[in-house]
């Protein structure tokens, strides 16, 4: 393997443990005979690797999850204030809610009655137009062309 | 059925203690993303807040075919990702780096606290482009393996070697050896 080759593994998956034993074996067998991937190796060590690695994680401040908490609070609060606005509404109406409805379904089923009784009263008026008209019909037999040649 | 399956059908039902076990499992993953990537006190703690927001919103959503600490992860690398995008429309974020003199501070430990140690590294990553930043992130800090890393930043496995291999030669060329420099003189 020519040292190009091996700086590229040497600066990725050797370095960060990703090489299978066969070819980390022929990495390591390369670095043994070749100073320079050994120096090259040895400086992305020191350089990179070992202050990356000791970088120590921050402490999370206590601040962001109680104010997460104040904020899921806040949401659940405002979700039930809606739905309990919801139901007080309807419970504190009822008794006029229902009266109303009764109503409203009382007033309903007398102007559907009504509008049935006017419509058969109109149905009953257009078969006598229509019989009367036909009794015209009758008188003639036909257009003036039909009534010549009978 | 698992603790965090429990933890998670109980946070669904609006159960605020069992998001915190959520949160607890993986606040300093999200934080320290955060913190690393957008470089603010300020700017992390917020972003790390609407990332559990969008995890509580989201959780009834989640599938428990996949692995919820990888979904937590997407979710985090997004967000932070994105905050980065609008940030840099309104102001350069290029973090003044001191060159050289940044590692050899790094290696200097006995003249300097750890805190500063730290701060120097944070600098050092701050040279990469955000995308570069993400995988040297999620694989030095965080210790996630190359497929973890592909499957969190939903890249190629190949694009985050290329990634990573970018970054480090990068870096030694902006920063090499201290001896390197001395044996050059």
């Amino acid at each position: 393997m020519k040292c190009e080759d091996m700086r590229n593994l040497l600066l990725t998956d050797y370095l960060d443990g990703e090489l299978d034993a066969e070819r980390r074996f022929q990495v390591e067998v390369h670095l043994k005979s070749c100073y320079q991937c050994k120096d090259f190796f040895a400086e992305v060590k020191t350089q990179i690797k070992n202050p990356l690695d000791n970088y120590e994680v921050k402490k999370v401040p206590d601040s962001i999850w109680l104010n997460i908490k104040e904020r899921i609070e806040e949401q659940q609060a405002r979700a039930f204030n809606i739905s309990e606005k919801i139901n007080s509404w309807l419970w504190g109406w009822k008794p006029a809610l229902t009266l109303a409805l009764t109503l409203i379904i009382f007033v309903g089923v007398f102007f559907i009655n009504n509008v049935k009784i006017s419509s058969k009263a109109i149905d009953k008026t257009d078969t006598t137009v229509y019989l009367v008209d036909n009794e015209e019909d009758v008188a003639g037999f036909g257009t003036n062309i039909e009534n010549y040649f009978l | 059925m698992n603790d965090l399956d429990k933890f998670i059908k109980d946070a669904v039902n609006g159960d605020v203690r069992a998001f915190e076990q959520i949160y607890k499992a993986s606040a300093s993953f999200v934080y320290n993303v955060a913190w690393s990537m957008l470089r603010n006190e300020h700017d992390a703690q917020e972003a790390t807040q609407e990332v559990f927001m969008k995890v509580y919103k989201e959780l009834k959503n989640f599938r428990f075919a996949s692995s919820f600490k990888t979904w937590v992860y997407r979710i985090t690398v997004n967000h932070v990702l994105n905050v980065r995008k609008s940030q840099s429309r309104y102001k350069n974020h290029e973090v003044m780096v001191e060159d050289e003199n940044v590692i050899d501070h790094i290696s200097d430990h006995k003249e300097q606290n750890k805190e500063d140690e730290q701060e120097m590294i944070m600098k050092m990553l701050d040279i990469l482009d955000p995308q570069q930043k993400m995988c040297m992130v999620l694989r030095h800090l965080e210790g996630l393996s190359y497929q973890q890393v592909a499957e969190v930043t939903r890249m190629n496995l190949n694009t985050v070697r290329t990634h990573l291999k970018r970054s480090r030669e990068l870096l030694i060329k902006k920063f090499p050896r201290k001896e390197v420099i001395e044996h050059e003189m």
